[in-house]
């Protein structure tokens, strides 16, 4: 930390932190999670102002709109934490710029978030817990494939939610700098590798263990794990597809 | 266990879905495993859940997009199973395949209950502009909890409800079904297991992707082979 008159107190961002948990409580259509973000705010906007009509502005400034990935809205969360403790002690930037700044985010955090998250370190997580459960008959190892799963989730997780909170605050306007795809590409594309070697190992396991003796157990399986990837890639809801494969079963096990 | 502290259980596990933590409680695999343990069946919970969860990952919740609510039919779909299982226990395969096809319809009808929640929500966010122009800052945090339990009383009845429905119509169902119906319906785990992974594919479509998959089919066989 650079030497500066600071208000906002560790136990501040302990605060922040919790908030940032429940961040999407009130997500909605008109403010997106604009409620949450000011929610998050409540201790370091209470913290730097210097009256109750103060700290009642800088929430209604943050209630208007922003989107931003759950987990990477913490970079935000942390830099404007920042900019209205800069804005109140030596009067460094105005409203409109934080504002600006705000907006500006919004791409940069959903995209890196949703790609880096959701696409890959979920299906991977979730994919090795899987693998796990069909891999171990025992019910203690199952259950410890599940803890793995949220374990390999986690982790990233929240270094994520905590990373983000004390390195935008560190940043400021320069937190956008952070927010390069490059700084995680080398965990998302470990996580992709994860996920498509326990993809294919659920495949084999599935296989060999309920459809190894019967050959239109097989069938099944292959037959609708292609319609349903053909008939997604078409744009077919999920439903459809998934009726599809059970309508197929049972007409193979009419047969 | 009661149906109704169930609920409250699954109404608490759905809050992670979107309102608090996100931590992946309310991922199939995990409120399996949770509601088997309370209903004292671990082994069936886990078995619903891993069936039931490459159902819904691919359907990425990026942004405003409406997807299918996955987690609470889920849910829902565990719930109906271990309680019908006790009666039904010989009938599995048909009582898995009618739970599927109510726990498609919940995911589909959750859509609606997310866009209730929402609309709702947007009026709080309405109601504290108001009030916070009176300078009660509070109404932040009050209107923050306040919806998070709403969405948790919402939810409670909504499990508790949609169980009670499924319940009651499967277990008519699977009364007046020859019990051939089970032996046809044998292929059933596979069929959605099978829609699972087809669905999960379109996650990994890249060549890289198709080179670890096929090490991972490998690792696969080597370890069936091993234990």
């Amino acid at each position: 930390m650079n030497m500066r008159a600071e208000k906002i107190k560790y136990r501040d961002f302990v605060s922040i932190f919790l908030r940032t948990l429940l961040l999407q409580g009130v997500w909605n259509f008109k403010g997106m999670i604009s409620a949450g973000i000011a929610f998050a705010l409540v201790p370091a906007a209470k913290r730097v102002s210097a009256s109750r009509e103060e700290w009642a502005g800088i929430l209604k400034r943050h209630l208007g709109f922003f989107n931003a990935h759950p987990y990477f809205a913490s970079f935000a969360i942390g830099a404007l934490a920042r900019l209205e403790e800069n804005l109140a002690i030596d009067k460094t930037g105005d409203t409109a710029q934080i504002e600006r700044f705000k907006i500006a985010l919004i791409g940069p955090l959903g995209a890196l978030g949703d790609s880096y998250f959701w696409a890959v370190i979920k299906p991977a997580s979730i994919l090795a817990g899987s693998a796990g459960v069909l891999l171990f008959s025992k019910l203690e190892y199952q259950l410890a494939s599940a803890a793995l799963m949220l374990i390999l989730y986690n982790v990233p997780h929240l270094y994520i939610r905590i990373s983000g909170l004390w390195k935008g605050y560190q940043s400021g306007y320069n937190t956008y700098k952070l927010l390069k795809i490059e700084n995680y590409a080398r965990v998302k594309s470990a996580y992709q590798i994860v996920g498509a070697v326990m993809l294919g190992m659920v495949i084999v396991l599935i296989i060999c263990k309920n459809g190894g003796s019967d050959f239109r157990g097989v069938l099944v399986f292959g037959l609708a794990a292609a319609g349903s990837a053909f008939l997604r890639s078409k744009g077919v809801y999920m439903q459809l597809a998934v009726l599809f494969s059970v309508g197929l079963a049972a007409v193979i096990g009419l047969v | 266990m009661d149906l109704f502290l169930l609920s409250l259980a699954g109404g608490l596990i759905a809050l992670d879905t979107t309102a608090v933590l996100q931590g992946l409680i309310s991922q199939p695999l995990i409120s399996g495993i949770i509601l088997g343990w309370l209903t004292g069946n671990i082994a069936l919970g886990l078995h619903m859940g891993l069936l039931l969860q490459l159902l819904w990952l691919n359907q990425l919740p990026v942004g405003a997009a409406k997807i299918p609510e996955g987690n609470l039919a889920s849910i829902i779909a565990v719930i109906v199973t271990i309680r019908l299982d006790v009666f039904f226990g010989n009938s599995q395969n048909i009582l898995i395949l009618l739970v599927i096809l109510y726990a498609l319809f919940i995911s589909w009808l959750g859509m609606s209950i997310t866009t209730f929640i929402r609309n709702g929500n947007g009026r709080l966010l309405n109601f504290v502009l108001r009030t916070l122009k009176k300078d009660h800052i509070h109404i932040i945090s009050g209107v923050h909890s306040g919806s998070i339990l709403m969405q948790f009383i919402l939810h409670t009845a909504v499990i508790f409800t949609a169980v009670l429905i499924g319940q009651r119509v499967i277990h008519e169902i699977l009364l007046v079904l020859p019990a051939g119906w089970n032996n046809i319906a044998r292929y059933i785990e596979l069929g959605v297991i099978g829609s699972g992974v087809g669905l999960t594919l379109a996650l990994y479509k890249d060549k890289k992707d198709m080179l670890f998959l096929l090490l991972g089919a490998a690792l696969g066989l080597l370890f069936i082979f091993v234990m």
